[in-house]
Formats: structure tokens, sequence, C-alpha cells
């Protein structure tokens, strides 16, 4: 094995040297701007390379090679310059090449390396402490033909911790290279995911008992940041590899050949948790649940008592980011992040006499399945299940406002790894919540006064509609409750002026959302000469929601299906009759849809629409049905109310 | 921000003789051993969380070596809500420089009185974070609904001899503190502003202090309101050290405009110009270049030439011409250097953004020497050298309608600085134009909007820099806002945008965006009519229709006009009923006539409609009592949103 090793670091030392050699410039320019003329910079190149090797512990090691040469096309925009490698406590970095190559007219290159590389530690939104870091640093002398050099190693810590490259990056990128070598009694497993993945071109080698697999792409389009895009790893091409297992003489190592040794990992790392003293915590369950035989019930005082009790605080630093921390200091401390609140839910229920699992989890920004991923990029989230009426339930304390019942929407449909015992698991889908679940309802009582409309309105909200409510409100401080209301409420034109409103149900997880409320709208009719113009659909949601087919590039996510049901109710002036009714319109699809119908009841007139959303995303295949559907839904929402004298 | 610049003002300080125990005076601060539950107030029930007590102590002590500076920060929050614990329950104590934790302690109190204390080993340190530094962070435990949740700490750090504390916050504080305790021979000032009360003096004669102490009362929460400034409203206080007396009974003053002025200059502008800098200057022949020409030509080098990066550390023109990056002060320097080789003449301006914080003619308050300007008074313009999305012309509105120290070197008089009012752009040289055709489809399922948008000034700049600095895709999105702006559901079906670059800035050309789309959203059905929302054309507009008190003076970014044209021609077979209702007329008048007005004029000639609109603001400052004569002209373009139009059938 000490050859290996050796070889190991003479491989590695010869990307880092190999730059030296090739100062000529390779590209040329003209070519290049005519070809990407709206772009700035290109990427010429990025290459990972995953070096597997025995170190002289004879145990796994896993350095990884950076590699990327950047070309300035044009002068305009120097801030790609400013350069940062990020990283944490599971990889440190090595031996950094950062350089600016500006070509003369023999196309020959002066090298000016970079100066100053200052560390840091980095915050990341949502996480209070971790332990992420960056290296960064300024290219210099950058300039339209110029060439930015990067190359380092990363020393990963963990052979499960190999992460994912992606083949396309944020500018074109015109030669993308994968490629991991590894000795012949290990062995790996990849997987590719994405749109195109057919255009990367795998290639095999062996020399001397190492392997290499090399995977390729060329002419890379660059990603495109859009508004309510599913995730990136739905549609950028990316490989996952993992190592499989080692061939030991006397045995073999598993490392992560399938989800039973990820989850053999993971059992692992929750094994020694919650050993302290946890008499206070029992205490605080057995008085929340005295008296209570029902296994639903408990359950529900115990994941309500976690959400309202424990602030959510994240820390992320090193095991720390994957070990839960002891339920005990938990409920001291009052805070935790997923982890810390899946294990004290589950800890507390089991003090019930409740059965319930840790259980791991990919958020819908990880379209992955453990089967085909067993890898730590699989997931990034932990929950509590349970086992009511012998069907597992999903329980998510994160969700502050979640209602009993519901997972959080953004685990909907996601696979669950939930760890049964110690070398057992199941992995269970978490549900959709149905549409009819998930309800806005919205009637209103108008009349009008020399075209003011003047009405009462009525609001109620189940499940995620309510939880969206709460999450604004929760977001509003320092806003005026009844300011804020008014913006909520708004419908018919800005002008729209709340009078007073009563609301009920809200901050009660239990209780669906309510409120009452009086509102008049300026001028929202049209009265001229003899007739008046009123068109009921005071709501028109999904009106500029049309997709731009042309341009548009990915799937839009929805968070949740919905259904929304509108109820509007016009008395009819006195002296007035309805001189033209508006049509009727519908478009009824399995995935999305409205109806819309009025009628005439005595001096009333009555809209009756309901809008519903019955997927979690619009797809590319989608776009020109979802564009139909708007249309339509516009169409019907032009229509006017005519009545006259 | 230029830390760096002022480093030559401390060093300056003579050091104390009276050598002295680095104790400090208020060593026996502590909070209460067993708290007492405070009641609230019903307004203060009403509240998220209420800071019953934010108490700072800056203690300044001599030693040996220098000054020691002790600062404490005492706070204690009651939160109300849960909400209000998630927003109040993390601390971060910035550790700037060198500084150590004296003491440092902090509990959740529960309602029923459950005390529980900070576990040490939960405390984390941030090291290096952005510019800002370290940080040591911690969650306070026990934290719930209805805690008072204290910290208290003293860090003993490198004395800060001038700065500046935003007193006011997003929740109501019941008691603000703030105490600067110096060695009598060290004599601190300070201005307080937006309603602090001012400070009061003690001196302890046996332990040989001046203690200054200003305290306010049941202090407001901020309020976020339309046509403010904001930040620079905030109730906040200044302080330095503004005498020192000497043993021998003479006195020497600090930080004043005379001296930074020198301080800052002659760093911004070594003797020795730089040659490497020379040799750009020759090969781009800017000297042969005429006075104007010359002065936008050499910012348009430079600012392409270098990447501007406020986070980097280089300070030699030389090393920055060749490495090709620089903060602001070493574009400032370059720029500077660049004029001095060419021989224009200039001022260095040093100001700060008006929206931020106001500068303080009387006060010499350093923190808002902020941001570097290059003014040159042949032509009455400026450069702004740190900013990569400004160009030659007016001063960019957040750096106007201010003071800023002028700063002139000359032969005969050295260097002086002199405070100076910075004026905005006059209202004539912002404006945005909207000629507009509007077009019926035959089918009258949509209109066709026809539009010429011409932009200048102000106006123009900040498209331009927001075209600048999107790519492609962020660009289609920002025409897209641009033409459809109040047709909700509408295709855009041809654009063109002339002179979008920032560098198109200096040369007086408008910034013009044409555009055809196809907006269905603003024609409606009514049985064998139609209604055309023709307000909407104008695009959506601000709105203060909502009825509340006025907090804040009112503050308007900058001057300017706004002039709508619209036509268009009846369709066949329809008349057109309401025109009369597009005819609107607000004004705000002012000594010498209107300050502001929004005027729409209607017509109707055969089947031919125009609605002309004119809406303008002359000044940016409006009087709070008549607060409701400004809302009107601001909603009167926020009706004309609301006009309609009905074409019925013949």
């Amino acid at each position: 094995m000490i050859r290996n090793y050796l070889k190991a670091n003479l491989l590695c030392g010869l990307v880092v040297l190999l730059p030296s050699l090739m100062l000529a410039q390779d590209f040329d320019l003209p070519t290049l701007q005519a070809q990407y003329p709206k772009e700035d910079v290109v990427y010429l190149e990025r290459k990972e390379h995953l070096f597997l090797f025995f170190d002289e512990a004879d145990a796994l090691a896993v350095k990884k090679q950076h590699e990327a040469s950047m070309l300035y096309l044009t002068d305009k925009d120097l801030r790609h310059a400013n350069e940062s490698i990020h990283y944490s406590d599971f990889s440190s970095i090595e031996d950094i090449v950062a350089e600016t190559r500006v070509f003369n007219k023999r196309k020959k290159a002066e090298r000016i390396p970079v100066r100053d590389i200052s560390t840091q530690d980095v915050m990341v939104s949502g996480i209070f402490y971790g332990d992420y870091k960056k290296k960064s640093f300024v290219f210099p002398a950058v300039q339209q033909g110029a060439l930015t050099y990067l190359s380092y190693n990363e020393v990963i810590k963990d052979p499960r911790m190999l992460g994912s490259f992606y083949f396309n990056s944020y500018v074109p990128l015109l030669n993308a290279e994968y490629s991991v070598s590894f000795p012949e009694n290990v062995s790996v497993s990849y997987q590719l995911i994405g749109e195109n993945t057919d255009q990367i071109a795998f290639s095999e080698s062996t020399q001397d008992g190492q392997t290499t697999y090399t995977w390729r792409a060329k002419d890379m389009r660059k990603f495109e940041r859009e508004s309510g895009a599913l995730s990136r790893n739905y549609y950028n091409p990316h490989i996952i590899l993992r190592i499989d297992r080692i061939k030991r003489e006397a045995e073999e190592e598993r490392i992560l050949s399938d989800v039973t040794d990820l989850y053999r990992w993971y059992s692992s790392l929750v094994q020694e948790i919650n050993q302290t003293d946890q008499n206070e915590l029992k205490q605080i369950v057995e008085e929340l649940v005295e008296g209570v035989s029902d296994e639903r019930e408990k359950t529900r005082i115990l994941y309500q008592w976690v959400q309202s009790n424990i602030s959510y605080v994240a820390f992320e630093d090193g095991m720390g980011g994957f070990i839960p921390r002891d339920a005990a200091a938990v409920c001291t401390k009052k805070y935790g992040d997923c982890k810390d609140m899946a294990n004290i839910l589950r800890e507390m229920l089991t003090y019930a006499d409740v059965e319930a699992y840790l259980t791991w989890i990919g958020t819908r920004e990880k379209p992955y399945s453990y089967r085909d991923v067993p890898t730590p990029v699989v997931d990034n989230h932990m929950i509590t299940a349970v086992k009511l009426d012998g069907e597992i339930q999903f329980f998510d304390a994160t969700g502050t406002h979640t209602p009993f019942g519901y997972p959080t929407s953004m685990i909907q449909g996601k696979e669950a790894l939930v760890g049964i015992s110690a070398d057992s698991f199941a992995i269970i889908e978490v549900p959709v919540i149905a549409m009819e679940q998930n309800r806005l309802v919205d009637s209103s009582f108008l009349s009008l006064e020399e075209g003011d409309v003047i009405g009462r309105g009525y609001q109620l909200m189940t499940g995620y509609q309510k939880v969206d409510l709460e999450y604004s409100r929760y977001r509003m401080e320092g806003t005026e409750e009844k300011l804020f209301m008014n913006d909520y409420l708004t419908k018919g034109k800005d002008n729209f002026q709340l009078d007073d409103f009563a609301i009920e149900g809200l901050g009660d997880p239990n209780l669906d959302g309510e409120i009452a409320y009086e509102f008049h709208i300026p001028s929202y009719a049209k009265q001229v000469s003899n007739r008046i113009y009123v068109n009921l659909n005071l709501d028109r949601p999904l009106q500029a929601s049309a997709i731009d087919i042309e341009q548009r590039r990915y799937g839009r996510e929805i968070d949740y299906k919905y259904l929304d049901s509108y109820f509007v109710e016009l008395e009819i002036p006195e002296g007035y009759s309805v001189y033209k009714m508006p049509e009727d319109l519908s478009y009824e699809d399995d995935k999305w849809g409205f109806r819309i119908n009025y009628r005439q009841e005595g001096n009333k007139i009555i809209l009756e629409k309901e809008i519903y959303m019955n997927a979690l995303a619009i797809h590319k295949s989608d776009f020109e049905a979802w564009n139909t559907f708007v249309a339509k839904l516009n169409k019907a929402h032009k229509k006017n109310l005519v009545l006259t004298q | 921000m230029n830390y760096r610049l002022f480093a030559l003002v401390l060093l300056a300080l003579p050091l104390g003789l009276w050598a002295q125990d680095s104790d400090y005076t208020h060593q026996s601060y502590d909070w209460e051993e067993k708290p007492e539950r405070v009641e609230l107030t019903e307004e203060e029930k009403e509240a998220d969380a209420v800071r019953l007590l934010n108490r700072q102590i800056m203690e300044y002590v001599e030693t040996d070596e220098g000054i020691d500076m002790y600062s404490t920060e005492h706070v204690i929050v009651r939160a109300n809500t849960t909400r209000s614990v998630d927003e109040n329950n993390k601390v971060f104590i910035p550790m700037r420089g060198d500084a150590e934790i004296v003491v440092l302690k902090a509990r959740s109190i529960s309602p029923d009185g459950t005390i529980t204390e900070l576990n040490e080993d939960n405390i984390k340190d941030v090291s290096n974070y952005e510019e800002y530094g370290n940080f040591k962070i911690f969650a306070l435990e026990g934290a719930e609904a209805g805690a008072d949740l204290e910290y208290l700490y003293t860090l003993k750090k490198e004395p800060s001899m001038y700065g500046r504390e935003v007193v006011q916050s997003s929740i109501p504080i019941r008691l603000a503190e703030y105490q600067i305790i110096s060695p009598q021979r060290l004599v601190f000032a300070t201005a307080a502003y937006n309603g602090l009360p001012r400070f009061k003096e003690t001196e302890d004669e046996e332990a040989g202090t001046r203690t200054i102490t200003s305290q306010a009362e049941n202090v407001p929460p901020e309020v976020e309101e339309l046509y403010s400034l904001g930040s620079a409203n905030k109730m906040k206080f200044a302080y330095k050290l503004d005498i020192v007396r000497y043993q021998n009974g003479q006195a020497r003053r600090f930080h004043t405009w005379k001296e930074v002025s020198g301080n800052i200059y002659r760093n911004l502008s070594p003797e020795k110009s730089s040659k490497a800098l020379g040799k750009i200057l020759k090969k781009e022949k800017f000297a042969s270049m005429g006075g104007e020409e010359k002065i936008k030509a050499v910012e348009q080098y430079f600012k392409t030439f270098i990447n501007f990066n406020p986070g980097v550390n280089i300070s030699e023109v030389d090393d920055i011409i060749r490495q090709k990056y620089a903060d602001e002060s070493g574009m400032t320097k370059v720029l500077m250097d660049a004029y001095d080789q060419l021989e224009v003449t200039y001022r260095l301006v040093i100001t700060s953004n008006r929206y931020q914080s106001r500068f303080d003619k009387e006060f010499e308050d350093f923190t808002n020497l902020d941001e570097f300007m290059l003014y040159f008074p042949e032509y009455d313009t400026y450069v702004v050298p740190g900013r990569p999305d400004h160009r030659y012309g007016y001063p960019p509105h957040y750096l106007a309608d201010n003071n800023g120290l002028y700063i002139t070197s000359s032969e005969y008089t050295g260097v002086f600085g002199a405070v100076k009012y910075i004026p905005l752009a006059p209202r004539s040289a912002t404006s945005s134009r909207n000629d507009i055709e509007i077009i019926f489809d035959k089918d009258m399922e949509y209109v066709e909007v026809d539009r010429v948008n011409t932009l200048r000034g102000y106006r123009a700049q900040s498209y331009r820099a927001a075209f600048e600095y999107s790519d492609e895709n962020g660009r289609e999105q920002l025409i897209d806002a641009l033409v459809k702006s109040g047709a909700t559901e509408a295709e855009v079906l041809e654009t063109d945008v002339k002179s979008e670059r920032i560098a198109d800035i200096s040369s007086g050309k408008p910034l013009i965006v044409a555009s055809k789309i196809k907006a269905s959203s603003l024609l409606e059905n009514a049985g064998d009519s139609y209604l055309l929302n023709v307000g909407m054309v104008i695009g959506l507009q601000s709105e203060l229709y909502q009825e509340s008190e006025r907090a804040q003076p009112i503050e308007m970014d900058y001057p300017m006009t706004y002039n709508h044209n619209i036509s268009f021609t009846i369709p066949d077979g329809y008349e057109l009923v309401g025109l009369e209702e597009a005819n609107l007329d607000k004004t705000y008048k002012g000594d010498e006539g209107y300050v502001a007005r929004f005027v729409s004029n209607a017509k109707q000639e055969g089947n031919k409609v125009t609605i002309e609109i004119e809406e303008f603001y002359e000044d940016i400052h409006f009087d709070i009592e008549r607060y409701e004569e400004f809302r009107q002209v601001i909603n009167a373009a926020a009706n004309f949103n609301k006009v309609v139009l009905v074409l019925e059938e013949k």
C-alpha cells in the first residue's frame, strides 16, 4: 500500500505542475467572442479529479483536485475576478495555485499570481453557527483576453462525503471533466442526474492497478436563475459518486454500496445520544399527557409542545451537523435545529409510550431516491415518524405553524428513511396533501354607492393556505396589523380600504383561520350615462403567471396543491336591472383548472368561482397547457356585469 | 469604512504621563442578582417585544501604554411572543481588533421566575466574518414567550475616539442610557439627534473622572414610511474626543475638520506621483483632450480598467495599476493622481449617504466621512471614484442635498477643508417622458401599446446601472418590467433600448426604451361594450392611500418631471364615454408657484383622443404640516391608474 500512497502524491503533484507547461495561448479570442456575443466571461475548463488511495495507516484517503480556467471575453464585468473557495470542517484546502495569464502578441503568457488569500468564516442564511469557511482572493490584472487559472487540492476527511459535480456553471463552460481513480480493491458507483446526461462521454482506463473513470462534457450552456423554478438539481447535469466497498485481505469493508450502508452509518451516529439525565424531560412529558390515553392525542400534545417551545436555532459544526443534540439539553436551552427537534420529539413520545422513530429526509430541492443515491447528498433534514393506528405518520416540528397531521410542505412526496432500530429501517414516502385540505374560501357581499363598492367579507383558510398567512404575519413585525391585513385582503384595486376586521384561529394550529372584514373600494364600478359596469372578479389570481415558453428553461415549483373558492354577491342598486350578465366559463384539467358561474337571485347577482391547483410542479411539458389555462382564466376575469337604469 | 485613513489621527494622540492602574471605575456594575419582574404598560403589552433596558457604558482608562477602553452593554428584552423570542434570542458581540471579553453573562428569566443562565460552552467564535471581523455569538437558553432575555458584557478593546450609536430599534425601548466615562483631562463631546436628550456632565474629583450621560425613556420603534430618509431619521448620537488638557495647563482640540482634511488629503495624494499611471496617461493621450472630455475619459478608462472591490487591501497607485483592483480609497488615489498629473483642478469632497446619516456641519463626526467625490469647480461637476455605476456630472442623489467636507490643496495655502452644501441636480435634469399610442385589436381582444420612454438624469442612471450589471436574462426581466408596467397580462412584441450603458451617463444622451406590447388586461368586456383601462398605461403608480399619522419629514429622492402623452383612435362603430374623468389636477403650491403637481388633460377631436399628463416635484422637501396636500398629488397619479373609458357600441 505504501507504493500506492507514493503514487497518489505523485499524481496529485502532477496536476499542480501542469500549468507551467501550458502557457502558450490555446484558444482563439475572436472566435469565442463571436460564439458568445452576450457573455463577458466563459470557463474554458472546469475539472475535478477524485483520487482514492490508501494512506500510511492503510486507511482509504480522498483527495479532490480542482482546476478551472476562465477567459475574459470583454472588459465589461471585472467582478468575475473576485473568487472564493468554499469548504467546511469536513475538508481542508491545500496547494492553491491562482494566477492571471495575460497573453502578448506572440500568444505567450505573462503570469501574475494572486497575492493575498484571506480565510473567512461564512454565515449561511438560516444557520446560526456553522463551520462553513471560504478562502477569498481577487485575480489581478484581469482584462479582455486574459485568463484566470485556479487549481487546488481538497482533502476530504470522510470517504462518504464526496459531494457532487455539476457539468455546467453560471457562465458557459466549454470543457467540463470529472474523473476518479482508485486502486483495484476499491469499487465505486455513480449516478448521473439532470437533463442531457447522454451528452456526457464516459471513458475508463486502467494502468498499474489504478482504474480511472472519466466523464467529459463539451460546450455546456450556463444555467439561469429563474424565479420560482424547481431546484437546479432537477435540471443541471450532475454526477454523484460513492465508494461501494473496499476488499481487504480478510474481509470486505462496505462504505456506501447501498442504502443499508448509509443507514448503518447514520444509525451509528445516533447511538450515543440522550445518555444524560432525562428526568426533567420525562417529568414534563408526564405532566403534558397526564390522563391522556389516546396515542394520537398524546402525539398532538407533544408535537405542539415542541413546535411552540423550541425555537429554531441551527448549529452545523462538523459532525454536529449530523448528530442530534441531547434531548434533555435541548429542553433546557429551548432551542435547536431540525435534528434536535426530531430527536426531542421522538424521545418525548417514547416516554409517553408512543412508538416513534428518528427519520432522515431530503427536502424537495433534492430530487433523489435513497436507493439510487445512498450518500449524504440525498438528504438535508430530519423529522420524526410516529406509528399511529398501525400506520407511519410524519411530524416536522420545525414548521412552527404546521397543523397537526400535515408534514411541512417542503417534504411532501419525498422518501423518508425511517430508523426503526439500530439495524433496521424503512423507506416510506411522505404523502402529498390533497388540494381539498388546503383551502381558501372568500365570500363577499357587495353593494354600490355612486360607483364605490361597499363590502363585507369572510375568509376561511385551511392547511398550508393558513400556514402561509401565519408566516406572512410572522414576518410583518413592526407593521400595524390593520395595514398588514389591508394588504393581505386587497381586492379590486389598490385603493381597497379595509374598514374593520376580526380574526379567529390564527396562532392556534388546531383551528382553521377565519377573517371577517368590512371594506370599501372607491370608484370601483364605472357609472356612465344610464349604465353601471362592474367586474365581480375582485380577486384575479394567477393573472401574470403565463410562462414565456421560448425563454423559460426550467419548470416552476408549486409549494402545495390548493383549492380556492370565491363567492361574490352584489346587490343591484335600486332602479337598475341587469343589462348583460357575463357568461359562465371553465377550464378543467387533472392538474389545474377553474369554474366561474353567475346567477341572479332576486335583486342579487351571485358569482361563484373555483380555482384549483392539483400539482406540485409545472413541468416544461406542461407549459402549453398551463398557458392555455391562464389565458382562459384571464379572459374570464375580464368579463364585466352591465346594469342599466 | 476608511479606518486606515484615520489611523494617523489616533497615533497623533499624545500618551498620558499620569500612569494609572488599568482598573476601570464601573467594574462593580452588575445585573440584579434577584431580578424582580417588571409590569408592562398596556402599550408595551401590545408590542412584540420591549427593550426594558438598553444601557451602554464606554469608559476610557489611561495606562502606561496609552488608553484602554472598557465598553459595557447591558440589555433586557421582554419577549412577548414566540416570534420575538426567535428574533431576540441570538446575540452577536463584535470583537474588532484585539478586543477581549472581561465580563459576559446572559440569562433568560421565565414569567414564573425560573432563571436559565447561559452555558459558556455554547458561546461560539466566528472569525473574520466578511469585512466585519470577529464575533462571539450565542443563543440565549431557556427563552420562551413572556420571558426577559438579558445579557451583559464588558469588552476591553482599543479605544474608539469617535463613533456613532443608533438608539432606536424595531421594538420600543423603555429606558435607553448611554454613558461615557473618561479621565477628566480627556474631554468627550457629543451630539444627540432625532429626539435623544442632550448629554449631561458630572465630574468625580476623587476618581478623577468625567462622566457624560444621556437617557431616553419610552423610545418608540422606528417606522417605515414612503418618501422618508429611513435610517438617518433614527434617534442616535455621535461622540468624539474633543479636547485633551495637558499638565502644563495647555489644551488641544482633536477631531477638527482642519486636522482631518490635512491627514486625509496627504494620505490620498502622496507627494510622488505614480510612474506606471503616468505611462498610461501618456499612452492614452489624455493630455491632448479638452477640459471636460479629459475628465470624463480618465474616469471611464480607470473605472473599466480597474476591478472595484471594496474588500481588497491595496494602497500604492503603482501597485493598483499592476494588480488592476482597488477599493474606494484606492480608486480615489488613482483618479486624484491622474488629474494631478494632467493638471486638472479639483477638490476632494467627503460626505455621507444622506439616507444613512445627515452630515452635521457643526459637529465634527468623522463617521460621516464615508464617501469620496471629486469636485471640478470650473464645471461644477463631480466624479465619484468608489461608485462604478456613476459617471461624471451631477453628484449621485444619495450623496447630495447634504453637507460635505470640500478639501482644497494649493501651493500657496496648503491643504484646507470647509464644509459646504452639495446640491442635487435641479428638476430640469431628471425626467421620464412616455409617448404612448394605443391601438385596438380588430377583434377587440387586446390593445397594442406602442411606447417610447425617454429617461434623463437620475432616473436614467439607476436603470443604466441595472442594465450594466445584469446578465442577459436579468436584462430581459428588467425591460419586461419597464415596458409591461401596469399591464398585468401582456406579451412583449418588440423592444429597442438606446444609450443604456453607464458610460452614456456623462454623454448627456437620454436613455430611450421603445417598445410594443400586446396588453389584453387593459381591455375588458362588458356585454357589447368594452372598458379600456387607460389609466394603467402610465404604469402602476406609488400611492399613499392608507391614512396614518405621518411620523417622519417628507423627503423624496430627487426633483423630477414625468410626462405621459397618450393617444388613440376610437374604433369604428363605437363611441367613447367617460373621458372627462381623465381630467385630474392636484397641486402643492409654494411661495413661487407650484412645488408639486399632477395634471392630466384629456381631449377628443373627431375619433382622435389625446391625454397629456404632467407630474412634477420641484423640491424634495415637503412640510409635514401639509402632508395631506402632498399626499393628494402622489395619489392623483395613483388615481389616474383607475381611469377607465367605456367604448359603447353606436
